[in-house]
Order: structure tokens, then sequence, then C-alpha cells
């Protein structure tokens, strides 16, 4: 059984990695930080570690679908990431595909 | 936070920005930084659980460099570039030294033989750089999954992390000391000086020596290596240049010293030793007929007692230059275990 969990936590893994990008670009129409962005995905039960999150954020603004700043006003500074304009083309699009995969899996499923 | 906690944040973002690209380090380490803070105010001012879940800063870094596979690493690889320019204009100088004196001396070689030359040595060079790197980032490798064993029977017996490899905050050391580290200027001087020796007694060991000139032109050189013995001495000095090349590549890519610097340096000093030993004492390196030479070019007598070439041949020159060599490795090595003892990692 060990072993099984094992595997099923490793597939479950593999699975929210897909979804993960579509998630945070959902979630940065408004500029966000970090942490907040953890926060709030944990609250509508998207769980993501931040050791995951914040190199994604990067990776995600090194290809132009988001950027950042920092905000040094506050009592800390904090790095706020927003989606590009190709962010949002981006998002839309994947917001299509996903629908349209969702359909096609329900289907597998519906033939059972 | 308490001092404690702030320690080990900054402990863990040290471990993690020492092995992203430089250009990134300074807004990661801000990012970080703001991380664990807010993590530390949300998630109840627990610095242990906190750097825990983060897990492993060698991993998280990998993420932030997103790649994998690769004989020499990010973690080595501006070193591993920066060594290899320095040795590959060092042996190419010197190649080319030796074919314009070569050429001067007008012993019928031709421009071929030179790229001929000029390419084995720039591959060579290149071979031998790469090996040591590669070997050293296997090695690397090697220690940390070592230690992450041994931590995670003691420690967290029972967590299913995915990872075989289990990390925790107390694995870190901590920041260098400033005294410590050890300047790139410092492993510069060394391995320029170890590529051009080493080039030179392998593209020219007769430069060695005095220089007869016929009319103000270059005719032939006496050398004073025992050039005819010259194949069974050449690899026993090879292989201290070697040792003591290896020795300036750890010190540089580890940057300060530490317990396993300090160790690299008594080894190799160690070696190094020995090796000069066989090559002075053992095996015979000097030009036996130097001094009958030189005085029947330049009709010289050395008969004087004062004449410091009337004691060639008596063991004399190997003697003192041993003693030097000696004496500089003993110091280097005085200065490892002074500075680990004083400043070092501990590890």
């Amino acid at each position: 059984m060990g072993v099984e969990k094992d595997l099923l936590d490793g597939l479950i893994q593999e699975l929210r990695r897909g979804t993960l990008i579509l998630s945070v670009l959902s979630q940065l129409k408004e500029p966000r930080y970090g942490y907040s962005l953890v926060q709030s995905l944990e609250e509508k039960e998207i769980m993501i570690d931040p050791n995951t999150l914040y190199p994604l954020l990067r990776r995600l603004e090194k290809q132009g679908m988001l950027v950042s700043e920092w905000e040094v006003g506050e009592s800390k500074p904090r790095k706020y990431y927003r989606r590009t304009q190709q962010g949002d083309a981006i998002y839309q699009e994947l917001k299509i595909q996903w629908d349209k995969m969702s359909a096609s899996i329900n289907n597998l499923f519906a033939e059972e | 936070m308490n001092e404690r906690d702030k320690d080990l944040m900054e402990r863990y973002i040290y471990e993690v920005v020492r092995r992203v690209p430089a250009s990134q380090k300074e807004d990661i380490r801000m990012e970080l930084q703001e991380l664990i803070d807010d993590m530390y105010d949300a998630e109840g001012a627990d610095m242990e659980k906190i750097l825990s879940k983060l897990g492993d800063p060698a991993e998280l870094a990998k993420k932030y460099r997103d790649d994998n596979n690769y004989v020499i690493g990010p973690e080595y690889y501006e070193n591993y570039v920066w060594v290899l320019k320095i040795v590959m204009i060092c042996v190419a100088a010197s190649s080319l030294l030796s074919r314009t004196v070569s050429l001067i001396m007008s012993s019928g070689h031709n421009v071929f033989d030179f790229s001929g030359d000029l390419l084995g040595g720039l591959m060579s060079a290149f071979g031998m750089v790469t090996l040591v790197f590669a070997v050293m980032e296997r090695l690397k490798v090697k220690v940390d999954i070592k230690t992450a064993k041994v931590w995670s029977i003691d420690n967290l017996k029972g967590d299913s992390n995915q990872n075989k490899k289990v990390w925790s905050p107390d694995q870190m050391s901590p920041i260098p000391d400033k005294k410590g580290l050890i300047s790139r200027g410092e492993t510069i001087f060394g391995i320029v000086f170890i590529a051009i020796l080493g080039a030179m007694l392998i593209f020219t060991p007769q430069l060695f020596g005095a220089y007869v000139f016929d009319d103000g032109k270059l005719v032939r050189t006496i050398s004073v290596f025992n050039l005819e013995e010259w194949n069974r001495i050449l690899p026993v000095l090879i292989m201290t240049f070697f040792v003591s090349f290896i020795d300036e590549i750890i010190k540089l890519v580890a940057g300060c010293y530490s317990v396993m610097v300090m160790a690299g340096t008594i080894v190799t000093a160690v070696i190094q030793l020995a090796l000069a030993t066989v090559a002075l004492k053992v095996l015979p390196i000097w030009n036996p007929n130097f001094i009958a030479e030189v005085s029947q070019q330049f009709d010289i007598n050395f008969t004087s007692k004062g004449d410091i070439l009337t004691y060639w041949g008596t063991g004399a020159v190997s003697n003192i230059l041993l003693a030097i060599i000696y004496l500089a490795t003993l110091l280097e090595m005085g200065t490892a275990i002074y500075k680990t003892m004083r400043y070092g990692v501990k590890n």
C-alpha cells in the first residue's frame, strides 16, 4: 500500500503541475505579491508550495506572460507580479484549451 | 524574529543564492527574504518548520535554474569557463613562443608543425580542465547525497517526501568569515604560473638554459635539463603540475577555506612534495654536461670557489630547489590550516 500511495501522490502531483500555470495566471489580473498568491490559491483549495511558485513566477516573467515590480514604500520591500498583455491572451487561450480538455476527459469517463 | 531565526533564514538564503546565476542573485535574495518573512508572520513564528517546508536549498536553487543534466553544472560553470580561458591563453602563448624560438633557430620546422602543436596543446588543456571540473561536479554531488541520508535517519523518520534526499535547516553551515575567503587573484596567479611553466616544460624545455648567440642571432641553447632522459622526467613534472592545478581549482570553486579545502590542500601538498622529491633526487633531471658545454662554448672556466656553477652536479642545485619547494608548500599548507581553524566554515 505504501508504494501505491507514493505512486498515487506522484501522479496527483504531476496532474496538478499541469494546471499550476493556469491557476497562477488566473489570479494575476491585478498585481499581487508571492505569498498573498499562495494564500489566495490555498483558500480556493489549490495547493501550491512556495518553493514551486516562486521559481514559476520568475519563469513566467522571463517568458513574457508576467511582469514584476518591487514595491519599496511599505514596511518591507515586496515584489508584485501581474499579467502582461501577452499573458492575458495566453491565459484566455489556455482557458479554452482547458475547457476542451476537461470535456474530452469527461467523455472518456462517460464511456465507462 | 529572534537572532537565531534570523541567522537560520540568512543561512538558508545564502545556500540558495550561491547556487543561482550571478545576474539573479540579488533579486532572488530579496524575494526569498520577503517570502520567508511572510511565512514567518502567517504560519506561526517557527523558522525551522518554515525552512523545512521550503526544503533543500539546493533543490530550490535547481528550480530557479530550471535545468538538470550536465557535465559541469551552473555551480561550477562560471569558474570553469574562467579557468579554461586562462589556461588556453597560457598554453597558446607558450606554444607560440616555443615555435618562434624554433623558427629563429631555424631548425627546419614549418608552419604546419606549429598548428599541430598549438591544436594538440589546446586540446589537452581543454581536456584537463574539463576533466578536473567534471570530477569535482560528480564528487560534490556525492557528498551532498551522503550527508542528507545520514541526517534523515536520525531526524525525519517516516517523512514521505517525494525526494529521497531529505534536507533540514540544521545542515547549513554559517556564512563564511570575510578573512576566510580565498580571492580570485590568489588563484589566478597560481593557475597562470602552473599553465605557463607546465606548457614551457612540455613544449620548450630547451629554453631553460644558456643561450648561444652568433652575430646577434640565436643559434642554439644549452639546456640545464637532461633532455635525453626527458621522456622519463616530464611525466613526473606534469603530474606535479596537475596536482597543484587541482588544488587551485578546489580553492577557486570553494571560494573560502573549509575543512574540505584544507584536506584538499594537505593531500595535494603531500603528493607534490613526494613528486618533487622524486623528480629532483631520484631522476636524472639535470643535464650532466651543462658545465662542460657552457665552458666550451663560452670559453670560461668555473674554477673559483665562489662560483655557484662549480656546485653543478654535486646535488646542491637539487637540494636548494627542493628546500624552496618544501618551504613554499609547507607555508601554503600552514596558511590553509590556520585560516580554516580560525575563520573557516566548519562542516
